[in-house]
């Protein structure tokens, strides 16, 4: 199945929840997740199965004015 | 000298805040807020890739001057993108603070108020600290402080332009109209003196990013913002002298030497 990335696309052999994909990504911590525009509080990683199609944004802190 | 205020359920000395955006490099954005003495700077959050630690590094900079973040919804244009960008700065930052952004217009970087106030309602409500940047709009502003507000920022002029206050007349009427509400002056500002006006007009404070980052010397820009704002804030409440159509000497006329009765003849 193909999901996307912070825009760019991804190929994965088979469904998995948030925290398994963010382990495999090597993401750990200070990050913030959306998936399909909403947001996923880091409590419901574990619980949140990603599918076909989902795109996911995954943001860090930046500068800002 | 001021004693402090409170704003957002924190009590600060400072009524300067800071961006932390377009400095020539972290260590010299480090060294102008700190020169700047501001309590509060600005941050945001951008996609990152696993291998791109430079948001941590960011963070930790910033957690290593101590200092309260505002985190902002900039680049959003939908209430949706706001939303979701609120709900996420409040998990990474760890704070209920949120500087509600929602672009209109592209080139003016105009807030979009029809969305930002339907944004802000949804906000309100999840219990974030709305600090919306807004125009000088009086009704706007109502609404705003109707969808649970008590913090306004609108602009001086448009993001990054450095023009100062546009608009003095709709300023005053904000802050005339509502003075329990904390009015911060929001973008637009370039020189010091820009922002002792906006004190001088009464105002809680203001917000600036550009002005410092992009002057030639961020840590001097810096401090000569803590002095400009310091001495607007100083002369508001010190009462300004009305301005008047004729002079008036200064100097008392009583005894004035070599004076004398001129004689018509």
């Amino acid at each position: 199945m193909t999901i996307t990335l912070n825009g760019e696309p991804q190929f994965l052999s088979d469904r998995r929840s948030l925290d398994q994909l963010l382990e495999k990504w090597g993401y750990n911590k200070g990050i913030a997740v959306a998936v399909n525009g909403a947001f996923v509080p880091r409590s419901s990683y574990s619980e949140k199965v990603v599918n076909d199609g989902d795109a996911i944004e995954i943001l860090a802190p930046m500068q800002g004015g | 000298m001021d004693t402090g205020w409170k704003i957002g359920g924190q009590t600060l000395k400072s009524r300067l805040f800071v961006g932390s955006a377009r400095y020539p490099s972290p260590d010299l954005m480090a060294q102008a807020i700190r020169a700047s003495m501001a309590e509060v700077v600005t941050v945001s959050l951008r996609r990152e890739s696993a291998a791109n630690k430079a948001g941590q590094r960011f963070w930790q900079l910033i957690r290593d001057i101590g200092i309260n973040v505002l985190p902002n919804t900039a680049g959003c244009k939908s209430v949706e993108e706001a939303v979701t960008t609120a709900e996420m700065a409040r998990e990474v930052f760890e704070t209920n603070w949120i500087k509600l952004e929602v672009i209109g217009d592209d080139y003016t970087l105009q807030p979009d108020v029809f969305k930002l106030v339907e944004a802000s309602a949804i906000l309100n409500d999840k219990g974030f600290i709305v600090f919306p940047y807004t125009t000088e709009d009086l009704v706007v502003a109502r609404e705003l402080i109707a969808t649970g507000c008590n913090i306004l920022m609108p602009w001086g002029a448009p993001i990054g332009s450095g023009q100062g206050l546009n608009n003095i007349s709709a300023l005053k009427t904000l802050r005339a109209r509502f003075p329990d509400i904390n009015l911060l002056v929001d973008a637009g500002l370039g020189a010091p003196s820009h922002a002792a006006q906006a004190m001088e007009l009464g105002f809680d404070g203001v917000l600036l990013n550009t002005a410092i980052s992009e002057a030639g010397d961020p840590v001097s820009m810096a401090r000569a913002f803590a002095h400009a704002v310091e001495a607007g804030y100083l002369a508001a409440n010190a009462g300004i002298m009305p301005e008047r159509d004729f002079a008036q000497p200064s100097t008392p006329e009583i005894g004035t030497p070599f004076w004398k009765t001129e004689i018509n003849s």
